[in-house]
């Protein structure tokens, strides 16, 4: 038989249970809104029931229950689902990064618009139709150079805006690295605290939530393995390198002595690169390197096309003191790109080449030139189109015309049929010039025949070689040529390959571009609803229904007050074993 | 399955946000009438637009390099028609001369007006257009008869023959200028053959000029001829440039303009579900447990 006074203390234990039962209600209804918050439920369970077995009983009824006790304070929450989610964070953080870098660079781009690049090189081209229409009008002629210069300064601004995006996309390596850094630390101290507590046997619950939110946000920045070891700490792995070793952080660095900075691993002599796998870095670092290098290279080829197809047959011209060999663009590509500055100094329209030498009317000989002729500017416009027969450009050099080395001649050779023989005519003594050819880069010295033909005329006969050479005649500085070096006038079939015009190889860049962005951006999209979807069912298991927790307080309120009634009545039985019997 | 508020909650913002974010997609789409604002809106149709747009720009640019050629044209055609009357003034002269009964008086009367006749026709050849002499080749900057003399006289052309070009259509180019030796020369030989037989009081020689008239009246027709099947070409060619320019506007319209009727219809139902996500996220976050207990 038990003591009266054993009611008491099952009445005492419930309370305590119910107690601390709506301490757990009121701590999940407090974290409703916590972001990473799992509720927590406690685990009720009978304490131990007396008495123990031992050989000799006393035979009365038993076991006797002995009252409640909250064993232990668990937490909801799926972990596979955490697993999955954060595989979807790392796809959807690069593919936010992507998607954001493209379309910065499609408002640098700014096409289709009236004031693109694609409008301004049209502009350009018509704007070399009105100088044919009227080769001696200055007005034209300035307008046309306005025209180059707008469409040099936009290629430049885009290319120098892309090269800055690329540069704010390199100091953002540097600080998505320092974030890395950031939440390493955060899981390694949450690590310690964590381990402390549960060897000492409780559950850190809160702690884990806030070490699982930091796990979170990590894997949109980069993607890791995490293998939690016995003791409770998380050991973080990214590839095969790791980055939380229990409390100890193996940091991240940036690698700027390439010109760009690189992530490396600091822990290591000498700096091993990081494996980069998914995640915002990861899609950082694409588009700095691949997506924005690809553009600008496309930006920069459009540019040298141009640059070089003007400048070949600009040369070819004469402008209106006779003379020929001037380029009309400066620069290589996007990013250095001008108009020369000889035609947008003082008294430069009237170097502008929109004549060529023609054949001189019999009885004269050699090759003039006139105000009134637009062939060059003609041959410039049709740049802009897929024109079917090109004439090779003739050129002269006056009479006494004093030239340095590498003066470039200027013919528009790059509508050659390959290996074509290119006849130059000399009409009249001259020192025996070399002759190089220039394509891009390569430099190949042109075999030189010199002979006579019909009329008696030297004539210097050159191997065209490839397409798209350019003729330098270099000879000592000071040099006099005293004739005009000319080549024949040379009608040539031209087959595009590729793009045939700079404008549809600009449309097909841009056409990339748009096919990219919108790419990123469906990807982007379609990632948010997956992670949406994930996080839903997360939050099945681990959000707080305001609707549950006030239906458990009303619970464990009741079973509250019922063991307050009951300790009332066990007082009342001692009051009458005490006070009212026998006196 | 369990729903907790908080879910609802998170469920109805981002349906919200999407719903904005359609609303406001359609809305840049009708007030900027452009279907395509950044490639990534249609990237096919965005290589299609920017080849459509050149190809507008060039089309236009053809049509003002036609309409100055035929403005030229137009020029030396009735420089020409001024020629060809002081032509037949000269010839009806040389008619009255030849006739063999002139007086002293009247030969130089007539020896007069055809000095006069000559400096006309001289004037004539150094007619512009704008700023460029119709009349040098392509030496436009300066008139090219110097003297009322045929250009076989050393000095009187300094003109060249060059013909002067003008690109009318993608790789096609017209001449624009007539060849002014031959054009001009008949004419110049022919009064200087009239105005010697007048001063030699040569019967034979005015006789002669007649011809010579007869042959300059042939170039001047020739030129003129030239000049008026290369208007035609070039009026038929500004039919057929109008005619690309306004197919290529619609291909472009159809490329890259927004269809405001179904822009306007879908934003209308965009807004009417935005409206009603709204109210109904407004209605389903506001009843709970607690509004029912005490």
């Amino acid at each position: 038989m038990t003591s009266p006074f054993f009611g008491l203390d099952i009445a005492t234990r419930s309370l305590r249970a119910q107690q601390t039962l709506v301490d757990i209600a009121n701590q999940n209804i407090a974290n409703a809104n916590t972001p990473g918050y799992s509720r927590q439920s406690g685990v009720v369970s009978e304490t131990m029931p007396y008495p123990i077995p031992v050989f000799r009983q006393s035979g009365a009824a038993g076991q006797m229950g002995t009252g409640v006790y909250v064993k232990e304070i668990n937490r909801s929450r799926d972990t596979f689902a955490d697993y999955q989610i954060r595989n979807q964070l790392s796809s959807q953080g690069r593919w936010d990064a992507r998607s954001a870098a493209l379309t910065q660079l499609e408002a640098v781009i700014n096409e289709p618009s009236a004031t693109g690049i694609s409008a301004l090189m049209t502009k350009y081209f018509s704007a070399w139709h009105e100088v044919a229409n009227n080769p001696s009008d200055t007005a034209v002629r300035a307008n046309m150079i306005e025209s180059g210069k707008a469409l040099a300064d936009t290629f430049q601004n885009t290319a120098s805006q892309i090269k800055a995006q690329q540069g704010d996309l390199d100091k953002q390596v540097g600080l998505t690295v320092t974030t890395i850094n950031d939440y390493a630390q955060q899981v390694a101290s949450l690590n310690l605290q964590i381990s402390q507590v549960e060897t000492g046997g409780m559950k850190a619950n809160d702690l884990r939530d806030q070490r699982d939110l930091v796990l979170d946000k990590l894997s949109s920045v980069i993607k890791f393995t995490a293998v939690e070891s016995a003791e409770g700490s998380v050991n973080v792995y990214i590839g095969s390198h790791q980055l939380v070793d229990r409390s100890q952080v193996h940091s991240m660095g940036v690698d700027g002595s390439s010109g760009k900075n690189q992530p490396v691993w600091t822990d290591v002599t000498p700096n091993t690169p990081v494996t980069v796998v998914d995640g915002k870095l990861q899609g950082i670092l694409q588009a700095r390197d691949s997506v924005l290098q690809t553009h600008l290279d496309d930006l920069n080829a459009t540019a040298a096309r141009i640059i070089e197809s003007v400048n070949s047959v600009h040369a070819a011209g004469v402008g209106l003191d006779g003379n020929s060999g001037r380029a009309f663009f400066s620069g290589t590509d996007a990013l250095t790109i001008g108009v020369n500055p000889q035609l947008t100094a003082t008294g430069g329209t009237s170097l502008v080449a929109a004549a060529r030498m023609q054949p001189a009317t019999p009885p004269a000989t050699g090759y003039t030139w006139a105000s009134g002729d637009g062939s060059n500017a003609i041959a410039i416009a049709q740049i802009s189109q897929a024109v079917a027969q090109r004439d090779v450009a003739q050129v002269g050099l006056a009479p006494a015309q004093t030239f340095g080395p590498s003066t470039v001649v200027g013919l528009d050779l790059s509508h050659a049929a390959a290996n074509a023989n290119i006849t130059m005519n000399v009409t009249s003594g001259a020192p025996n010039p070399t002759v190089t050819f220039t394509q891009g880069s390569t430099t190949v010295n042109g075999t030189l025949t010199v002979g006579t033909d019909a009329s008696g005329n030297q004539i210097i006969t050159v191997d065209g070689g490839t397409l798209g050479i350019r003729v330098t005649v270099s000879a000592a500085s000071g040099t006099t040529l005293n004739a005009a070096l000319v080549p024949m006038n040379n009608q040539v079939a031209h087959t595009p390959a590729g793009p045939s015009t700079p404008g549809d190889q600009y449309a097909q860049q841009i056409a990339a571009l748009g096919v990219d962005s919108s790419t990123a951006k469906s990807q982007s999209t379609n990632q948010q609803v997956l992670v949406n979807q994930l996080d839903k069912q997360r939050q099945q298991v681990s959000s707080v229904s305001l609707d549950e927790e006030t239906t458990h307080l009303i619970q464990y309120q009741h079973a509250y007050q019922a063991a307050a009634r009951v300790i009332s009545v066990v007082d009342g039985m001692l009051d009458t074993l005490i006070n009212h019997t026998g006196h | 399955m369990r729903i907790t508020l908080g879910m609802i909650a998170d469920n109805s913002l981002r349906n919200i946000q999407t719903n904005q974010t359609r609303v406001d997609q359609l809305q840049n789409e009708i007030t900027s009438g452009s279907r395509i604002n950044k490639p990534s809106d249609d990237p096919i149709g965005t290589a299609q637009a920017l080849g459509l747009q050149e190809s507008l720009d060039q089309s236009k640019q053809y049509g003002r390099n036609i309409d100055q050629a035929s403005s030229w044209l137009n020029a030396t055609d009735s420089a020409l028609g001024s020629v060809t009357d002081a032509l037949h003034r000269a010839r009806e002269l040389a008619v009255q001369a030849a006739n063999g009964s002139l007086s002293p008086s009247d030969r130089s009367a007539i020896q007069s007006e055809i000095s006069q006749l000559q400096l006309h026709v001289l004037d004539l050849s150094h007619s512009k257009y704008g700023a460029s002499f119709l009349f040098s080749g392509t030496r436009s900057d300066q008139p090219g008869f110097t003297q009322a003399a045929p250009s076989t006289t050393p000095g009187a052309y300094a003109g060249n023959q060059g013909q002067v070009q003008r690109e009318v259509a993608p790789g096609v180019t017209v001449a624009v200028s007539v060849d002014p030796t031959t054009t001009f020369d008949p004419l110049f030989s022919a009064l200087n053959q009239l105005q010697a037989g007048l001063t030699a009081n040569d019967t034979a020689t005015m006789q002669a000029s007649l011809g010579s008239f007869d042959t300059a009246l042939d170039a001047v027709s020739t030129a003129r001829a030239q000049i008026g099947a290369r208007t035609n070409r070039l009026d038929s060619l500004k039919q057929r440039q109008d005619s690309v320019s306004v197919n290529l506007t619609g291909l472009l319209s159809q490329v890259k303009d927004v269809d405001m009727a179904s822009a306007i219809t879908n934003f209308t139902m965009a807004q009417t579900v935005y409206q009603a996500s709204l109210k109904a996220s407004a209605q389903s976050m506001q009843i709970s447990l607690l509004d029912f207990l005490h």
